[in-house]
């Protein structure tokens, strides 16, 4: 642990140089805004059993990470068919059921994104060849879309929870 | 050329009674013993037994997509990142269980550990092994150095060959695992059959014994290059591990040889071929065992070769070919060291 192994360096290296961002943000027309979280059990000053979010900087394999995006229409005018998408990152297994949109219909993707449909309607092939029905942590995109325009000004979140493997 | 299959163990050879229902015994604890290293070795593939390593980066970013008057746009989100960090986890296998069987005064006798950092990160562990265990009936000398590292690779200790480990410590990276070898000498006036001395080797994380080995206690930036936190799992970092030795001053040791031969000159078993096996049992060690029978049934699909059974240089009691399953049946009486190993052979063909 204390010694620095060359693939801890590397790691490091990795870290500093890969910037935080992947890709540049587009804010276009319909802002978006990710965060994840970690959610603790604690007592409030009450004596009652509360959850308390606070930023999954850092987390552990088995630690439960909640993501969740804001989305504001920013512009002047309505926007249509609404679609938010989020890759489920790989070392992220879905948590069935958690995903959440106020007004949206939920999909999901085991092709990597390529199709979605509602869980279902999902089939993978097994490994013994035959095609069964898709389990949630085979899925890899979840695709919520907005029902009805959204009109400029308006907000709304959309949310699932992963374990880390 | 001939094909031939080779088992042998050494078993302890008790005073009185038939020998050979606890050699079977033995035999099958042997076998799960080696299952057992087997799937160990096999866990070890890379199937991330902790998880996500240490300090990789969880990117998550979200994507839109709409319309704005009839126009297909998009927007992305900002891409939110988590660091992944370090969970201490260690188990250790002893490998030679129920017990290793020595001779008084053997000296170079390791206990075989199986190492494995089940935690998500490169770690290092001090070792440390103590032979005055509480419950058992001698002590083990410990070696000077005690701890060996199978620097050859090829599962057992070989004196001389396997180096000690340097400054007791080990480092490993995640879901690597390494065998230890705790050599002790046998002490010579051990001479009840049966006796049994303990030694317990002990492995403790370096950031566990920083941090503390109850579970869930942490490190804050004690992960691998300091960016992350280190968190203690639930094999709290450490493992004290017990191996056994048990002495018998006589010992039995039953090699049996299959040499396969068939009618076109070859080695391959096709029906009709010929098995001859070679059972060879040598007695070695201070006693005498007593009551010596060796049985073997014949394998299934195969006939025995009548009147190929055969015991070299002999005399037996007696050597026969019978029972249900039928097998054969050699009587030995009473063997010590002094007497030259003796040879059952028999034939089978293959049905």
């Amino acid at each position: 642990m204390k010694r620095i192994t060359l693939m801890t360096l590397c790691s490091m290296v990795l870290l500093l140089s890969v910037p935080v961002t992947g890709f540049a943000q587009e804010k276009g027309h319909i802002e978006l805004k990710s965060i994840a979280e970690i959610e603790l059990e604690t007592t409030d000053d009450k004596g009652e059993r509360v959850w308390v979010r606070s930023p999954a900087e850092k987390a552990f394999p088995g630690d439960e990470i909640i993501f969740t995006t804001t989305y504001t229409n920013i512009s002047e005018e309505r926007a249509d068919n609404v679609a938010i998408t989020n890759p489920i990152p790989e070392q992220i297994t879905y948590r069935a059921d958690s995903a959440e949109g106020q007004g949206a219909v939920v999909t999901f993707s085991v092709d990597g994104g390529r199709t979605f449909d509602k869980p279902e309607n999902l089939r993978v092939t097994g490994e013994d060849g035959r095609e069964r029905p898709a389990r949630p942590s085979e899925y890899t995109h979840i695709r919520w879309l907005l029902q009805g325009a959204l009109p400029p000004g308006r907000e709304g979140t959309v949310s699932f929870r992963g374990i880390i493997k | 050329m001939m094909q031939t299959f080779i088992e042998g163990r050494r078993f302890p050879v008790m005073r009185k009674g038939p020998v050979f229902s606890k050699e079977v015994a033995v035999m099958k604890r042997y076998l799960v013993a080696v299952l057992t290293v087997l799937a160990v070795f096999l866990a070890a593939q890379p199937v991330w037994a902790a998880g996500t390593p240490v300090n990789t980066v969880i990117a998550n970013q979200a994507t839109a997509d709409y319309l704005i008057n009839s126009n297909p746009l998009s927007s992305t989100s900002n891409t939110v990142s988590t660091a992944v960090a370090e969970v201490i986890d260690v188990v250790v296998v002893w490998q030679d269980s129920p017990s290793l069987v020595v001779s008084p005064g053997d000296a170079d006798q390791a206990l075989a550990f199986l190492m494995s950092n089940t935690g998500n990160g490169a770690e290092t562990f001090d070792l440390s092994a103590t032979s005055t265990v509480p419950g058992d009936d001698f002590d083990p000398v410990l070696q000077a150095p005690a701890l060996y590292a199978d620097t050859n690779t090829n599962g057992v200790y070989d004196a001389g060959t396997d180096l000690a480990i340097a400054g007791s410590t080990v480092t490993l990276n995640a879901d690597e695992g390494v065998l230890i070898f705790v050599v002790s000498n046998i002490p010579a006036g051990i001479s009840t059959d049966g006796f049994t001395g303990d030694t317990q080797l002990t492995v403790t994380s370096q950031t566990a014994a920083a941090a503390g080995t109850t579970p869930g206690s942490g490190l804050s930036n004690g992960g691998d290059g300091g960016a992350v936190d280190a968190v203690v799992g639930s094999t709290s970092g450490t493992a004290t591990v017990t191996g056994t030795y048990q002495v018998f001053t006589t010992q039995l040791t039953i090699l049996k040889n299959a040499t396969v031969s068939n009618a076109f000159g070859g080695t391959e078993p096709i029906p009709g071929a010929t098995i001859t096996y070679d059972i060879i049992v040598t007695v070695s060690g201070s006693g005498q065992a007593d009551s010596v029978v060796v049985t073997d049934p014949i394998p299934g699909n195969t006939t025995y070769s009548s009147g190929t059974l055969a015991v070299n240089p002999g005399p037996a009691v007696s050597a026969t070919v019978g029972g249900a399953p039928l097998g054969v049946a050699v009587d030995f009486g009473t063997l010590d060291s002094t007497n030259t190993p003796q040879t059952i052979t028999f034939d089978v063909t293959i049905d």
